[in-house]
């Protein structure tokens, strides 16, 4: 069924729009439907009244989101970097690190192992990755700081991904040839 | 980028050594316009690899670059040596003879993966062998590069590593190749271990010759001692110009290396190695080589404060403590001699300074 695009911009245009997306979304679905009371209950197809001979395929419309769990507008990275674990003192609580952000910069020093979450505290270990992440957010005219220091948690290698690299490392060796030996 | 003049003549030989403070590369001009390079690092300005942007600032054509050495897989000894093999396609690309094994081989493409930013030394050597159609392994004697150049024969060999050494590197290897009884999870990256596995380089330039020790440590069995106590090693002509092993520590020491296989009073050159807590050479470690040679240099001399904005370094700060930047000092050591005269001419450039 092809739905008329001026109903589609005049909703869009209407102060319905403007309320959440739940409204929006129920309205529209009524649109599609034509404002037919049986909407909710006929088949997943009938034929449109409009006469056009077209099939109106019953719409159900997506699962509305919570706002809660949308993404924070007010919230903005500040920066990010990918870090790895070089040497973790566990008698000092520390890991030494390296930092690379996406201009190239690097940097080393030194995380207190608190800052890990406990989920990621087993992946602490020499040549782990981690993201560090800084946030800002402003909220009624406050600004807050946050950040977040996530381990890469990698799955399981696959079966595929390990046959893969032993292909891989047959291809490689093919191409290996030795130099010869002086006399 | 610094200003590096002009190109060497036809009848003088060049040795120039790079170091950002994390990382080591090195250009050789064997004479007659026919370069080597070995290794590989970043320049921090231009992102680029440090002998690609050297040569191309004296005009070098890609055709004369004959052979790029990988003397191992270690991240600061190959960051950006897959863009600047692709710069050299012609040139032979030389790699430690521990790889010319079926578990080495899955250890590079194991840890090849491009899900990581930041530099793999394996992902940098798997993507090489996989760009060419060959490439070449070495180990203790083989002839890595021969050329005839000003009437005279270069023979540039390896000195390791040595086949001894292999077991002890490829049994390391294998603990990060996932095993598909066991679905391994592997989250890290390998550990480093001490060097055995490092491909040694001596350049005989007919009468007078230069040793590079790129990271080879010290080990009763393999290692130096292995060099210094082969006779056909002990027997190379002695070396005027010396690349420090191993960022001048003391595990990349070996007394006998500096009577064995060096003149009286080298050119010393180093690199140093500066990543979070590790920073070699050690004061230690600097007093030592200065009793070995009065002419010891060095690529990079200090680090600096994180150079990043002062709202974002700050906020850095609150979580990450003794924040040092990486390759805050760049440098170069220049050695050049036309051939027959005795000594080197030795220049700094950027942050290389005498030791």
């Amino acid at each position: 069924m092809a739905v008329s695009t001026s109903l589609a911009t005049n909703l869009l245009n209407t102060e319905t729009f403007m309320g959440d997306q739940v409204s929006f979304t129920n309205e529209y679905s009524n649109m599609l439907a034509l404002r037919d009371d049986s909407y909710t209950t006929f088949p997943l197809e009938k034929e449109s009244k409009l006469g056009t001979g077209d099939v109106i395929r019953r719409f159900i419309p997506p699962t509305p989101i919570s706002p809660a769990s949308l993404v924070d507008l007010n919230t903005a990275v500040i920066h990010r970097w990918e870090g790895r674990v070089l040497f973790v003192d566990e008698v000092q609580g520390l890991m030494q690190v390296l930092l690379s952000d996406s201009a190239g910069q690097e940097h080393t020093g030194e995380i207190e192992l608190q800052w890990v979450a406990d989920q990621d505290q087993e992946l602490v270990k020499s040549g782990a990755i981690f993201y560090l992440t800084l946030y800002k957010q402003i909220r009624r005219g406050s600004t807050q700081n946050s950040q977040e220091l996530r381990f890469r948690r990698r799955p399981a290698w696959s079966k595929q991904q390990i046959k893969k690299i032993h292909e891989d490392a047959k291809m490689l060796l093919s191409k290996m040839q030795s130099k010869p030996l002086a006399e | 980028m610094m200003d590096f003049g002009c190109c060497p003549a036809d009848d003088e030989l060049e040795i120039t050594i790079f170091g950002p403070g994390f990382g080591e590369a090195i250009a050789v001009h064997v004479g007659e316009q026919n370069w080597l390079l070995v290794d590989s690092c970043i320049e921090p300005e231009s992102q680029s690899p440090a002998t690609y942007l050297y040569l191309q600032h004296l005009g070098v054509p890609a055709q004369h670059v004959k052979a790029i050495v990988a003397s191992h897989w270690h991240d600061d000894h190959v960051r950006g040596i897959s863009v600047l093999a692709a710069h050299y396609p012609d040139a032979e690309f030389i790699l430690s003879s521990v790889f010319n094994d079926s578990e080495a081989t899955a250890f590079l493409s194991a840890h090849s993966d491009s899900a990581s930013e930041l530099t793999r030394g394996t992902k940098e050597l798997f993507t090489v062998i996989k760009q060419r159609e060959k490439v070449f392994c070495v180990q203790q004697r083989s002839i890595v590069m021969d050329v005839n150049a000003n009437t005279r024969n270069i023979s540039v060999v390896a000195l390791s590593p040595v086949p001894s050494a292999f077991s002890q590197s490829i049994a390391h290897f294998a603990q990060y190749i996932p095993k598909v009884a066991k679905r391994d999870e592997i989250n890290h990256a390998p550990e480093l271990r001490p060097n055995l596995e490092a491909v040694v380089i001596h350049i005989d330039f007919g009468g007078e010759a230069a040793l590079l020790g790129s990271d080879l440590e010290d080990h009763s069995n393999f290692g130096w001692t292995a060099i210094v106590t082969d006779k056909w090693c002990s027997q190379r002509p002695k070396s005027s110009a010396f690349k420090v092993a191993h960022h001048g520590s003391i595990t990349g020491n070996n007394a006998q290396v500096w009577t064995t296989l060096l003149t009286d009073d080298p050119v010393a050159c180093i690199t140093p190695f500066n990543l979070g807590n590790q920073k070699l050479p050690t004061d230690a470690d600097k007093q030592r080589i200065k009793q070995q040679t009065k002419n010891a240099h060095i690529t990079s001399g200090a680090s600096k404060q994180a150079d990043l904005v002062f709202d974002v370094r700050k906020r850095l700060g609150d979580v990450c403590k003794k924040l040092t930047t990486v390759n805050a000092g760049f440098g170069a050591i220049r050695l050049r001699k036309k051939i027959g005269t005795p000594s080197w001419n030795v220049e700094l450039f950027g942050n290389a300074c005498n030791l």
